[in-house]
């Protein structure tokens, strides 16, 4: 079956719960793609809603459903994780906030159905790591191996502390104090971001919606890893949909503006636009006039980054894919850190690499 | 190529010769060039790195493009194949209680040996299979979770070991694969028991008993009963999706063991063993 | 004192031995030995001191600090009043 196809097909069903009209033998693609990209889970809980799960054959009902229990139970263990993360810290009086995929279980939005995600994301005060990550270790947290050079990485470089993973049950944590490479210059203020926390349900904080989606498009669009661009940009397309409000787009603009990350805002609104047909109200669209007069932004937009966060699977990749996610690599890594930094660092990780790729990757696994 | 495990179908994009030649031998007409049926996975098994490639080959193998497993000596490729595609039904199945055990079935009931260390499964499969029992499975029980019914599954069953040259003992005409030497299990060789043919005959079928054998040199063939809730805990912690199904897996197990014999035991001759399950559970 | 938590199911065996109690909060599964007449009654409660739980579960003292302990670790029981 065509590539072109198959994608439309993907997208259709992913972003507008249409299911295609095809033969028995082509929902194998279907069903292997959304398997790679970790959407299975997420097409059982958007068709539910609807109520069209009688109109899947049976081969992608059950394999869809499959998927479904396997995130209900990462969604129940990650719930019970939080409540004993938030019992730690705020027995020593540690302010946190929730972030990422365990704020959207926790906050119970429309993307957390069916999302799956690896490890826990938590923020606290730069001031307060060292006193978080002693609390941690007294409940049996300990920090994953890591080697020495990502070690100084993290510590130094970095908005994070190496992952911490819990001895009994292996969950991971990722405690940060914000969310971009301090050394990158584009250090975020983080007080603006966490200027309108909420407070929900069993006494969690997470960022208000406009911080939340603004945090996900920093995270989808100043990364070199867009391998979960897809569901990155379903996530946001679906908060956004589930925020609409003249409220909500004043707030989420302003805090753009503020944070410098006009760029980021509009990538993500136009990319929205073009997966999921997002309808953003005109005078939003007038803010960002700069940028629709940017040419090389736009060509990122329609040539790189509308490529580079399809699925990243062979049966919808074609070259111009490739070339676009490596122009994703590059730009990400550069945006991160500045060059003087980036160089070393991309050779230090190539020598890995490369060493990796001549000696197999767990040769040096102890 | 595809592949008919009864339950999945397994398309095998890449693989080396020998794991194709293998794939043949052990599953004959279980395989098609290709079917208006879609395939549940996409596996293949690729040569890993660049130098290795030379001087110590490796091979990979994936789902996809993930690899669940670290990289394994190329003469282990057959024995890697079929763990991989163990792995992707016990990684993505989350629709049954999927059992680390194997599965006889005789007169259309089955009985279910856990995998206990020491129980010498392995053997059992290949002995009972060949000796007109039914092999649902060595490796995997697969339960509905409704009915209780034990799905059949057609693989080959894995031998390890003084198995592999005692079986062929028993059975010289039994069809073997080669033996890979100096896997994390030791010697291992895979062992087909059924044609495709005889294979579509199986049916889904209730099982009788829990069954936990222990292999021991100069005991008596000895079965005694043990308590629903011993069964229950050994069931539980053999399930491979126990905790994902979680409160489900609870209510599956509960209902299995009550509507179940739980026994231990220990024995020396599998024909005995065969003798005592015929007579005791009335097959 | 000791309290009985609410966040869990429970399984007994009809040949009378032992109870499996499945955690609805942490999803684990724990295994008591024993005849089941007792521990179901030890199991309706809302709650008990250790003289009582010795004598609903006829054992010797470091059984029952064992047994309790073990039921504490999987928050089945707790010291705190439920709110």
């Amino acid at each position: 079956m065509n590539k072109q196809k198959i994608y439309s097909d993907i997208e259709n069903l992913v972003f507008h719960n249409e299911i295609p009209t095809i033969e028995l033998k082509q929902w194998e693609s279907i069903i292997h793609v959304l398997r790679e990209v970790n959407l299975l889970a997420a097409c059982y809980f958007r068709l539910e809603t609807e109520d069209k799960l009688t109109l899947l054959p049976s081969f992608a009902l059950k394999h869809m459903k499959s998927a479904a229990v396997y995130s209900s139970r990462q969604s129940e263990q990650v719930t019970f994780e939080c409540k004993l993360l938030q019992k730690i810290l705020d027995s020593e009086s540690i302010p946190s906030v929730f972030l990422k995929g365990a704020s959207y279980t926790l906050r119970k939005s429309k993307n957390s159905q069916g999302r799956v995600y690896s490890d826990i994301d938590l923020l606290v005060a730069k001031k307060d790591i060292s006193k978080a990550e002693q609390a941690l270790t007294k409940h049996a947290w300990c920090s994953k191996k890591v080697s020495e050079y990502d070690n100084n990485y993290y510590r130094e470089w970095s908005h994070e502390i190496p992952p911490m993973f819990n001895i009994h049950r292996g969950t991971v944590l990722d405690l940060h104090h914000n969310i971009l490479l301090p050394i990158s210059g584009r250090e975020v203020n983080v007080e603006l971001l966490t200027e309108n926390c909420q407070s929900i349900d069993g006494g969690y904080t997470v960022l208000g919606y406009a911080a939340t989606i603004l945090h996900s498009i920093v995270h989808l669009i100043i990364n070199e890893d867009v391998s979960n661009g897809y569901r990155d940009i379903l996530d946001i397309t679906t908060l956004i949909k589930e925020n609409d409000s003249p409220e909500f787009w004043q707030e989420i603009t302003l805090l753009a503006s503020k944070l410098g990350f006009n760029n980021e805002l509009y990538l993500a609104l136009s990319l929205s636009k073009k997966y999921a047909n997002l309808t953003i109200p005109n005078d939003v669209w007038l803010t960002f006039s700069v940028q629709q007069n940017n040419s090389k932004l736009n060509f990122l937009l329609n040539y790189v980054y509308y490529f580079a966060l399809q699925p990243h699977s062979p049966a919808v990749q074609t070259l111009k894919h490739k070339i676009a996610i490596n122009i994703v690599y590059l730009l990400g890594h550069l945006q991160k850190m500045p060059l003087k930094i980036l160089i070393p660092h991309l050779l230090t990780k190539s020598f890995f690499s490369i060493r990796d790729q001549i000696f197999g990757k767990h040769h040096f696994d102890k | 190529m595809l592949i008919d495990v009864g339950q999945y179908l397994f398309r095998v994009n890449s693989a080396p010769s020998i794991v194709k030649n293998n794939l043949d031998l052990m599953y004959g007409d279980a395989i098609i060039e290709d079917s208006l049926a879609p395939a549940d996975f996409t596996v293949s098994l690729k040569h890993d790195s660049l130098l290795r490639k030379f001087l110590k080959p490796q091979v990979t193998f994936y789902l996809g493009s993930n690899s669940p497993f670290k990289p394994l000596p190329a003469s282990q490729s057959y024995p890697v194949m079929e763990w991989g595609m163990n792995w992707c039904i016990a990684a993505t199945d989350f629709n049954r209680l999927i059992v680390h055990a194997a599965v006889l079935v005789k007169n259309n009931k089955a009985i279910v040996f856990p995998a206990t260390p020491g129980s010498g499964k392995s053997t059992l499969s290949a002995y009972f299979a060949l000796s007109g029992w039914k092999l649902y499975s060595d490796e995997m029980a697969i339960i509905d979770l409704d009915t209780l019914q034990v799905m059949p599954l057609f693989r080959p069953v894995c031998l390890k070991n003084e198995s592999i040259s005692l079986v062929k003992k028993w059975f010289p005409q039994s069809i073997f694969t080669g033996i890979a030497k100096d896997t994390q299990k030791g010697d291992v060789a895979h062992l087909r028991v059924n044609s495709f043919a005889e294979y579509q005959t199986f049916s889904p079928v209730d099982v009788v008993a829990i069954v936990f054998p222990k292999y021991q040199k100069n005991s008596q063939t000895e079965p005694y009963k043990i308590s629903k809730i011993a069964g229950f805990e050994k069931l539980a912690g053999n399930s491979f999706n126990y905790n994902i199904l979680g409160n489900t897996a609870f209510d599956t197990i509960q209902r299995l063991v009550e509507q179940t014999q739980q026994v231990e035991m220990n024995y020396n001759d599998l024909s005995d063993v065969d003798d005592l399950l015929t007579s005791e559970f009335t097959l | 004192m000791y309290y009985l938590e609410n966040s869990f199911k429970t399984y007994y065996p009809t040949d009378g031995y032992g109870v499996a109690i499945f955690k609805t909060d942490s999803r684990d599964t724990i295994f008591f030995q024993g005849p089941n007449d007792k521990l179901k009654k030890l199991f309706e409660l809302e709650c008990f001191d250790l003289p009582k739980f010795q004598q609903l579960i006829a054992c010797e003292l470091p059984d029952a600090v064992q047994l309790i302990d073990k039921l504490l670790l999987h928050n089945i029981i707790s010291q705190n009043k439920r709110t």
